[in-house]
């Protein structure tokens, strides 16, 4: 099959962070340095091989950008300096770009002004599209004089549907991609392959495994704060579900100790905790994985942090009985952020909840028609 | 201390005696200028006196390292200091002053008719450097077989001070009072052969740091191969086993940013394949592997060497070697991406692994002492005049020879030697008018 060479595409990925990769010479020493790497998935060499050569299909077909947790012993090691691991990274934000059709996350990967304008912007509608919603009178109650109760969770509704529409059509994308020539899997082989991703994605253990060689306490460990940052979301996302169906299900008044409201809180304070000792090893620069954030991986931090702060000024404010124009601000700065982060999901760095189970589950399926 | 100084004249002051400094004094004494020549180890001959053979030719490299040694610690216009350190090196005037400190060998020199009998004696064993800590020596003991001077030296540090040696000495010249001496050199133009050290073999995380007993140096290869070598044959350390797999880890300490050598130390290619043809002859049943980045035979008749080494069996694989581990029979493992495969990475065992370490500057100007030089950014001298005047330093009057600049072999070290002494006799013709007379 010939291959055609496009020497325009490693520019592209090099402008999505992988500022050195031009420096590699193929010495092969990352791909078998790194703790993932094996014979289901060689990288990150073939992958900068692939992006040299321009083969954009099988460089974007490959699920191995996914594989890759950064850790970023190939980077320490690299005898050129190349940045392996950044390459990696550029790979997947340049993956997310490619995978959504409006350009949008193409800019915003690209440049930090537009990122920064975007993400305002789309806060600014969002906030707008609420405050203009007005509910009868005698239907706004306390610290939902600006915005309505039901508007929120209506327009919450309208946006988790349209996040979840990118999402699945990311997702589809994806399977489509990295299932690309491989032959029709049978059930019990997508079953097991799914009980492994489950049970990756559940315990991580690939991750830790290859930060287990770093020294240090938890908090210090890449692994374990992702492993925690993850379940906070979940948890939070889990206890807004439940909030919902019980609202909607049974007209009660939740108090911040109904179960489902204990959940959010722990998840939450799990979330800003991890988040928060995520943001430290970026900025002390704890390992040189963490050393080159790019606006993108700040954005991501930022957002979520944002939104733990203003999440428990609401919930502060629920259990005080506090009123005052302060907190309906908070609140509808929460609101408009949280709906933002779901939209955004598919062309964010938050893609990767998406593209990593099915890179995982791609790649043992793979694995198991092979043997 | 002023009254026990020696004073010196001389035209030349040349520091270090490897093959460059020796092949530079050499050029110089036989154009009847006189040199003082120095050295901070025991016995001149640098790293060559420590080969088994040479490449491309396989000549056996005490054979022809020793005559020119021999030809030095003869000539009537060399002074030779061994174990002498150049304290430092002052211009004035367009002359040098350099101030030497000669450490006591704790015997008399004069007396000492190297007869060994010392050594015999003497009962306290030590690693022997010549050996890279595969030999023991004694604590009194000439440096190795062929060294010259054939003087002892008595390590300070270790010996017990039981006078075994002294009571068998039978010119009585065993001096435990021994001090250092001062010498003052005067000299016209000053050589700079200060050459080279291994890149140290822990400085790699990923390579076991020096632990593993059966990843060895270069030069522990060499001296395994060396017919007197230290086990009379290739062994391995850990159990005295002959080993029928042995692996080369090219690129071990060059070409690599993150040990701050990035540049290609050109020999070690050439080496590697030099030893695997000398494997191939001791141990013809050996399997011998290079892991190699890519082959740089860059001489006249190293592609060639390369090629026969190639015809003879030794398989050369391209990978870069990124982890060395070992299993509890201290056999070495080795992990790499086979690129040509195309499979994942995989993990290789041998029963020996030599890592092709490097080159870095043994004296560097930036740790200072010897001469205010300049620094090149790779840590040896800065060659100011690098294409056409490759002698020059950025000191006028001072001269580099062999290593000194940059990573050489053999060939292009002499080649370097005889440039510096020219260089040198040209300078001392433009400021020197009348060639100073060597004052005993």
């Amino acid at each position: 099959m010939a291959i055609p060479v496009d020497p325009t595409l490693i520019r592209e990925i090099k402008r999505h962070g992988a500022f050195d990769v031009s420096a590699c010479f193929h010495c092969g020493n990352c791909s078998a340095v790194c703790p993932l790497s094996d014979a289901q998935g060689n990288f990150p060499r073939r992958m900068i091989r692939l992006g040299q050569i321009g083969d954009r299909k099988r460089l974007l077909d490959a699920p191995e950008a996914w594989l890759c947790y950064y850790c970023g012993e190939c980077s320490d090691t690299c005898p050129r300096e190349a940045g392996p691991g950044e390459y990696m990274a550029a790979v997947r934000r340049y993956a997310v770009a490619q995978a959504e059709p409006t350009g949008l996350a193409r800019v915003m990967y690209r440049s930090t002004g537009a990122l920064a304008i975007l993400t305002l912007l789309f806060a600014i509608v969002l906030g707008a599209f609420l405050v203009s919603i007005k509910a009868p009178a005698e239907a706004r109650q306390w610290l939902f004089r600006l915005v309505p109760y039901e508007t929120v969770h209506n327009v919450g509704i309208g946006v988790g549907g349209v996040g979840t529409l990118a999402m699945a059509a990311g997702t589809a994308g994806a399977l489509r991609r990295f299932m690309a020539g491989a032959p029709r899997p049978t059930g019990t082989a997508v079953a097991a392959a799914l009980r492994r991703t489950v049970a990756e994605i559940a315990t991580m253990k690939r991750h830790r495994s290859e930060a287990a060689s770093k020294a240090g306490p938890w908090f210090a460990n890449a692994a374990w704060i992702h492993l925690a940052i993850m379940y906070g979301f979940g948890g939070l996302l889990l206890a807004t579900i439940l909030d919902f169906v019980f609202l909607v299900i049974l007209p009660l008044h939740l108090t911040t100790f109904w179960p489902a409201r204990i959940i959010g809180t722990l998840s939450g304070a799990a979330m800003m905790v991890c988040v928060g000792a995520a943001i430290r090893r970026r900025v002390t620069r704890a390992e040189r994985s963490v050393g080159q954030s790019l606006a993108a991986d700040w954005w991501l931090l930022a957002f979520l942090f944002a939104l733990g702060i203003t999440g428990f000024w609401v919930e502060v404010a629920v259990t005080l009985r506090a009123a005052g124009p302060v907190q309906d601000i908070v609140l509808l700065i929460h609101a408009a952020m949280a709906m933002e982060l779901v939209l955004l999901t598919a062309f964010t760095k938050l893609a990767h909840v998406i593209y990593r189970p099915i890179a995982l589950f791609a790649t043992y399926l793979r694995a198991q028609d092979a043997a | 201390m002023a009254a026990s100084t020696q004073q010196l004249k001389a035209d030349v002051l040349v520091v270090g005696a490897g093959i460059a400094g020796l092949q530079a004094s050499l050029d110089l004494a036989d154009q009847g200028k006189s040199v003082v020549l120095v050295e901070r180890k025991p016995s001149i001959g640098g790293t060559m006196i420590n080969l088994s053979k040479v490449f491309p030719t396989l000549d056996c490299a005490s054979c022809i390292t020793t005559p020119r040694m021999a030809s030095v610690a003869h000539h009537a216009n060399i002074d030779l200091f061994t174990l002498s350190e150049v304290d430092g090196i002052e211009k004035a005037e367009g002359r040098f002053r350099a101030t030497i400190t000669k450490r006591p060998r704790y015997i008399e020199e004069d007396r000492c008719i190297g007869c060994k009998r010392c050594e015999e004696a003497c009962t306290v064993f030590l690693e022997d450097d010549f050996d890279h800590g595969l030999g023991a020596k004694k604590a009194i003991s000439i440096p190795f077989t062929n060294a010259i001077p054939q003087y002892p030296v008595l390590d300070a540090e270790n010996c017990l001070l039981c006078g075994a040696c002294a009571k068998v000495c039978p010119t009585q010249c065993i001096n435990f009072l021994q001090e250092p001496k001062q010498v003052e050199v005067d000299a016209g133009a000053v050589i700079l052969a200060t050459g080279f050290e291994l890149t140290p073999i822990d400085a790699k995380p990923q390579y076991g740091r020096g632990g593993f007993p059966n990843v060895l140096s270069p030069l522990q290869m060499e001296r395994l191969l060396a017919p007197h070598g230290p086990y009379g044959g290739v062994m391995r350390p850990s159990d005295g086993q002959t080993p029928s797999s042995i692996a080369y880890v090219q690129c071990a300490g060059s070409r690599d940013k993150s040990l701050g050598v990035p540049y290609c130390s050109r020999v070690c290619c050439m080496y590697a394949i030099k030893q695997a043809m000398l494997l191939s002859g001791s141990l013809p049943i050996a399997d011998i592997t290079i892991y190699y980045m890519d082959i740089r035979a860059f001489g006249k008749g190293y592609e060639q060497f390369y090629q026969n080494a190639r015809a003879m069996g030794v398989e050369f694989v391209k990978a870069k070697v990124a982890r060395i581990s070992e299993d509890e029979g201290h056999n070495p493992i080795l992990r790499i991406e086979r690129q040509e495969a195309g499979t994942g990475p995989e993990e290789v065992r041998h029963d020996l692994v030599v890592l092709s370490l490097g080159m870095v500057p043994a004296w560097k100007p930036s740790q200072g002492g010897l001469i205010a030089v300049e620094a090149d950014t790779d840590g040896f001298l800065k060659s100011p005049g690098m294409k056409l005047s490759p002698a020059l330093t950025t000191m006028d009057g001072v001269f580099a020879a062999g290593t000194a600049t940059g990573p050489k072999d053999i060939v292009d070290a002499i080649t370097d030697a005889g440039a510096a002494a020219m260089a040198a006799t040209n300078y001392l013709a433009r400021t020197q008018p009348a060639p100073a007379r060597h004052l005993p």
